[in-house]
């Protein structure tokens, strides 16, 4: 069917790349204000705020754990993981179930997120590689920066976020709870 | 037989084979070739029967000519047969004149083949024309499910070999015995050649004919034979490994050089002098090593390019255990085959059922209703699940003897290796664990067993000095016991020196020298990393890796492994393994606002303390006064580092739980109830967290922290953290 002017015109306007090149959908959520997005072969599931267990002895920014069907999977706090100052959940909050890759094998993993908004196509020509200024292990975990008509976008490399090898290792919970006192090879 | 009959027998023959000759040129098709196969049988068993000189080696030419008829290479095969022949039948003696050969018979083999068969070669390897391992893999990839069937058979049947192999060795004139190892080859040959597998076929044929001599008493089998069997299991294992993977379109490894090394080996054993010497005594004579027999020097000269040195003795018990299970054979269940993903795919979803089974049960307004009929029918759903649960979970326990089969071997491996000869017992082999943890559990005995023999077992001159028996005592268990399987290794050999090791964690830095350590801790630093005690790499152990990857992993499997050592004397490994990792009889706690589960084995009892129970035994440390006894006291909570609100002793539940021998006093909010569970496992997220193993999906759906009372017991030593 033939398109009609205004039609026309949007896509005379948009950049010729995006028409061109293969586009990457992405979920799109914020943490705290700021917008992210996640490449949505990723994520498994959108729930809410479950009963979560939390579990001693590790980094703050993991909740704990939760039921997803009879499946235990951990919970991180994405806003403790980027260093916001903590705040109650929100209204909207929501665990986004993802399938994390490590050098171990896949596993699933549950994101507290205080809001997901939608799914979005973004083409290479929207995505620019992150700069390399700043503190090399924050950018590790960025695929990219999205410029969109909303304003800008860090899109997660999730795997270099949460995999084990990217956790910090557990801070003790206690002063004498130094696991330097007993295995010096493990961690 | 009078010889006018012989002779019109050996022309017959002669004359099936020229129609054999022609109808073999050109690719003939599977059909025939078994057609062909069967001629030659029939014919290797007529010339049997001629009483001629030589008539018996051209017999077995022929039945083995049959047996390596391998698909799209009849031709050459059938032509080298004739070669044999003619040049066989020129030396009878009396031959009438028609059964000279004619110049023409002897050009058409030329001229199927281009050359002058050589007379030396075998109809095992046709010169040249070797078929291209491309071959093998397209006639088996023309069947999917067949190959898939061929190599899981055939994997089965080398298993089974490899066991009645070691037991061969011990005896090796047991016709049963020789019986059951000739037949698998016998399936895996017949099996390979119908599906056109040339390589498997040759190997298995030439194991079989030196098994052959042994069945017919030309041959007794030493432990070159049995070496020699022993590396046919490993390589055709090897091959069919090679074969699934190119199948799978992955790269396979090139095996001829080894195969024909070992055919090469196969049949230079074979030739040589058959020499019959006193079998090793069965398991009344254990004790003597093989190289106190004096024909063992004739049969040394015949193999000394195969022979190694002394060989391990093997396990006796076990066959005590198979006796049984022969016996047994009569009422034995016939198994069948299940993709282990389908089983799995079962367990999981009878998991799932179980959990929500629960949850529905525990439901508030479900128990609100009063209707009698209901209330039975929610029973018997219970019963029901509970039933099928126990179904699933044995649907994953198999007997550990494989795994202890694989250390048979591999003792005798290393003892010979070392030139140790040892005494391996076993028993318990039928002790049924988690499948998983059958694999699992193989990787830590091997280290074991590797430490055993490397460190453990003295020399024999040293022990012959220290008036020891020369084989050591290498003991293998495995047995049921609270809820646990356990696996002992125990050898008598030098035993730990704890003294040493103390000396050598302290040069480390493992520990720090001063506080005071008991013998049993002492002993569990060897599985420190970073530990050993070895001054330089031996090929058997290694560096001092084994051993902490040997804890870790039992750890993993949510196992501990004890030490029991007497210097001099001996070492006892026990691994304690939980007997299935999915289901826990646990006893649930009550923290706060949290619920944990504690593993029901290790709960001693539990009271309700009254204040004047506990004491302080400085500002942090507390013991309780439990009928007399004093027992090292904390909170729970405080342990795991969770934030409940403080409560007294008297306004708490106090539960003792043992570990290793230790026990300790732990109070909680409250005890809620006795449950089975099941165990989820948390994941690689919280592999450091201490205390806890695993989490228990409970009956409102919300997860209890299942604890690791290992991991409780070390919190405990470390001390009560001080409130953050």
């Amino acid at each position: 069917m033939t398109p009609t002017p205004a039609q026309a015109a949007n896509a005379a306007a948009e950049p010729a790349a995006r028409r061109a090149a293969a586009s990457t959908k992405f979920l799109a959520f914020s943490v705290d204000d700021t917008a992210y997005g996640m490449p949505v072969l990723r994520v498994r599931e959108i729930i809410g705020l479950l009963d979560i267990t939390p579990v001693p002895q590790v980094a703050r920014h993991v909740r704990g754990v939760v039921n997803l069907r009879g499946k235990v999977i951990p919970v991180v706090d994405l806003r403790v993981t980027f260093g916001r100052p903590a705040s109650g959940d929100r209204e909207r909050s929501c665990i986004v179930v993802v399938d994390v890759r490590t050098s171990r094998g896949p596993s699933l993993m549950g994101l507290i997120v205080d809001a997901v908004s939608e799914v979005i196509a973004l083409g290479p020509a929207d995505v620019e590689s992150p700069p390399e200024v700043g503190r090399s292990d924050e950018q590790g975990y960025l695929l990219g920066i999205a410029r969109g008509r909303s304003g800008v976008r860090m899109l997660l490399d999730i795997d270099r976020l949460l995999g084990v090898d990217a956790l910090p290792a557990a801070p003790p919970a206690h002063p004498a709870a130094d696991a330097a006192s007993d295995d010096p090879g493990t961690s | 037989m009078k010889v006018p009959q012989r002779m019109e027998l050996v022309e017959h023959v002669g004359r099936e084979l020229d129609r054999l000759v022609s109808r073999a040129a050109g690719r003939p098709g599977r059909a025939k070739v078994v057609r062909f196969r069967a001629t030659l049988e029939r014919l290797a068993g007529v010339i049997g029967s001629l009483e001629i000189p030589g008539a018996a080696d051209l017999a077995a030419t022929f039945a083995r000519a049959a047996g390596l008829m391998p698909v799209g290479e009849t031709e050459v095969a059938v032509a080298l047969v004739r070669r044999e022949w003619d040049v066989w039948t020129a030396t009878l003696p009396g031959r009438s004149p028609g059964l000279v050969l004619p110049a023409a018979r002897l050009s058409s083999t030329e001229a199927l083949t281009g050359s002058p068969p050589d007379p030396d070669d075998d109809t095992r390897t046709p010169d040249g024309t070797d078929t291209p391992a491309e071959d093998e893999v397209s006639a088996l990839a023309a069947d999917p499910e067949m190959a898939t069937l061929f190599l899981a058979e055939a994997e089965d049947h080398l298993t089974a070999i490899e066991g009645l192999a070691l037991r061969l060795e011990a005896t090796p004139t047991d016709a049963t015995l020789l019986n059951d190892v000739f037949r698998p080859f016998h399936t895996i040959k017949g099996n390979a050649g119908a599906l056109g597998v040339v390589s498997l076929q040759r190997l298995a044929h030439a194991v079989e004919s030196l098994l052959d001599q042994a069945r017919s008493g030309a041959r007794v089998l030493g432990p070159s034979d049995i070496e020699i069997v022993l590396r046919c299991v490993d390589l055709l294992n090897a091959t069919l490994r090679d074969l699934a993977a190119r199948l799978g379109g992955r790269p396979g490894t090139p095996l001829e050089a080894a195969q024909a090394q070992l055919l090469a080996d196969i049949d230079r054993l074979s030739s040589s002098t058959l020499v019959s010497r006193n079998a090793p005594g069965g398991p009344g004579s254990a004790g003597r090593a093989a190289h106190d027999s004096d024909d063992t020097a004739v049969h040394d000269e015949a193999e000394s390019a195969l022979d190694g040195t002394i060989p391990a003795r093997l396990p006796e018990a076990g066959r005590a255990g198979d006796a049984s299970g022969s016996a047994g054979d009569a009422v034995a269940p016939v198994p069948v085959k299940v993709d282990t993903a389908k089983l799995d795919a079962l367990i999981d979803a009878v998991g799932e059922l179980v959990i929500v089974q629960s949850i529905i049960q525990a439901d508030p307004s479900l128990a609100a209703i009063e209707d009698e009929r209901l209330a039975r029918n929610l029973e018997q759903l219970a019963r029901i699940t509970s039933d099928l649960q126990r179904s699933a979970m044995s649907m994953r326990m198999v007997p550990i003897k494989r795994t202890f089969q694989r250390m048979a071997r591999l003792v005798r491996d290393l003892s010979r290796h070392a030139g140790k000869p040892v005494d391996l017992m076993i028993t318990g082999e039928d002790t049924e664990l988690d499948r998983k943890l059958v694999e699992d559990i193989a990787d830590p005995l091997v280290h074991m067993v590797r430490n055993s023999l490397d460190h453990g077992i003295e020399p024999p001159d040293r022990r012959a000095a220290l008036g020891k028996p020369v084989p050591a005592r290498l003991r293998l268990r495995a047995f049921h016991e609270a809820g646990n399987v356990v696996v002992e290794l125990s050898d008598d050999g030098a035993g730990l020196d704890t003294a040493r090791i103390l000396d050598i964690a302290v040069k480390r830095g493992l520990v720090s020298g001063d506080e005071p350590l008991t013998a049993p801790e002492i002993h569990q630093l060897i599985f420190r990393p970073g530990f050993s005690t070895v001054q330089h790499v031996t090929d058997i152990s290694g560096r001092g890796v084994g051993m902490d990857v040997v804890r870790r992993n039992i750890e993993t499997l949510r196992g501990r492994v004890d030490i029991q050592t007497v210097r001099g004397e001996g070492t006892t490994f026990s691994v304690k393994l939980p007997l299935t990792l999915a289901i826990l009889d646990g006893l649930v706690l009550r923290i706060g606002g949290e619920r944990y589960v504690m593993p029901a084995f290790s709960v001693r009892e539990s009271l309700r303390p009254t204040a004047s129970q506990v004491h302080a035994v400085d500002g942090e440390s507390h013991v309780i006064d439990v009928r007399g006894r004093f027992l090292p006291y904390a909170r729970l909570g405080d342990l795991l580092g969770v934030d409940p609100e403080p409560r007294p002793p008297e306004a708490s539940t106090v539960v003792v739980m043992e570990d290793d021998g230790r026990q300790i006093a732990l109070a909680v909010d409250e005890i809620l109830r006795k449950q089975e569970v099941v165990v989820k496992a948390l994941g690689q997220t919280f592999a450091e967290v201490r205390g806890v193993a695993g989490g228990a999906i409970l009956g409102d759906g919300r997860i209890g922290l299942i604890l690791d009372p290992a991991g409780v017991m070390s919190l405990m030593r470390r001390g009560v953290p001080r409130a953050a």
